[in-house]
């Protein structure tokens, strides 16, 4: 007797597959783009940092402003919901110790002022981007996004959407940790 | 009766007007130095896609990021960029998904031998059901 093929389960097998598939489907978020700029040195900058009085007159300042090591670059604006809502656990970080720059996206340098005063300043830098100029540059397409830089100021991730504890938790900190330890090998 | 009658064409004319709106958000002022030029920046941003807003193109959209890149595309352009230089700038900070027709649609292509072999696998499966059952089968349960 030849041995046969049995075919009864082969539609479960393939329902199975096809589920599976669908199921992956179900929690990507189409929405959600990688960065091209993953793996590339930051993009340079000559931008106003916020001033406390007014823009204009505020210098210009580039890379070498920025904080020694790894940090976390957050862009946000007054505009933006979401940014309101992730501000405390940005304040939070700062308060352990995480170097944020902020970048102030396609806002007005009063207004963002303003909301620092309100809602606390989690930065140690705060470049303004008025004409969304250098999100481009970025390849930003909506506020909040965060992107953590490394010490020799490589895009390493980029976050769409609100830092909360437990995107901290689960997909920043990890990546965090590990900079750290290529500072301090 | 009358409303039902009527239902057909006034959705029509809805469908219409919905339709349209998009081509009453212009171009903006823009002005060319020659036709080519303007043909080039029309296409470009009929081609690319807005990242805000993904079902729309550059030239569609509302959205503020999509009018930064009109005016973007619109500069290059007036700089003497070629077609391809302006969407390799856009691809090196939205990556390829920018693009509505992606230039290289090697991976893709994957698509062919997959749907040729679902066809064939689906052929031979139907023959090999429908092939008349051996007279000595013990596990034909429908055979008296």
């Amino acid at each position: 007797m030849k041995p046969r093929l049995n075919l009864r389960f082969l539609p479960l097998l393939l329902f199975a597959l096809l589920s599976v598939l669908l199921l992956f489907g179900l929690f990507s978020d189409p929405t959600e783009l990688s960065s091209a700029r993953i793996g590339k040195p930051l993009p340079a900058f000559n931008l106003p940092q916020l001033a406390a009085d007014k823009a204009d007159g505020a210098a210009l300042v580039d890379a070498s402003a920025l904080p020694a090591g790894p940090l976390l670059l957050n862009v946000w604006a007054t505009w933006c919901p979401t940014c309101q809502a992730e501000h405390q656990f940005l304040n939070q970080l700062a308060g352990e110790g995480v170097a944020i720059v902020g970048l102030v996206y396609k806002d007005d340098a009063a207004k963002a002022q303003g909301w620092l005063q309100r809602l606390g300043n989690p930065y140690q830098l705060v470049l303004h981007d008025g004409s969304g100029r250098y999100g481009i540059e970025l390849g930003v397409y909506g506020a909040p996004e965060t992107y953590v830089i490394d010490a020799q100021r490589q895009i390493r991730y980029r976050h769409v959407g609100a830092v909360t504890a437990e995107v901290w938790q689960q997909s920043l900190l990890p990546l965090w940790q590990q900079l750290q330890l290529e500072v301090q090998p | 009766m009358i409303g039902r009658a009527l239902l057909a064409p006034l959705l029509a004319l809805l469908l219409a007007l919905a339709l349209s709106l998009p081509a009453l958000a212009a171009i903006d002022s823009y002005s060319f130095d020659n036709a080519a030029q303007e043909q080039l920046f029309r296409e470009l941003v009929a081609e690319l896609r807005c990242p805000k807003c993904q079902n729309n193109n550059l030239h569609d959209s509302d959205a503020e990021l999509a009018k930064d890149l009109r005016d973007l595309v619109y500069a290059k352009v007036r700089e003497g960029a070629s077609r391809e230089q302006v969407i390799a700038y856009l691809v090196e900070r939205y990556g390829p998904f920018i693009h509505y027709q992606p230039p290289a649609p090697a991976a893709a292509m994957i698509v062919v031998p997959v749907l040729l072999f679902l066809l064939l696998g689906c052929g031979w499966l139907w023959w090999w059901l429908k092939r008349p059952q051996p007279e000595d089968e013990q596990g034909a349960g429908d055979k008296p």
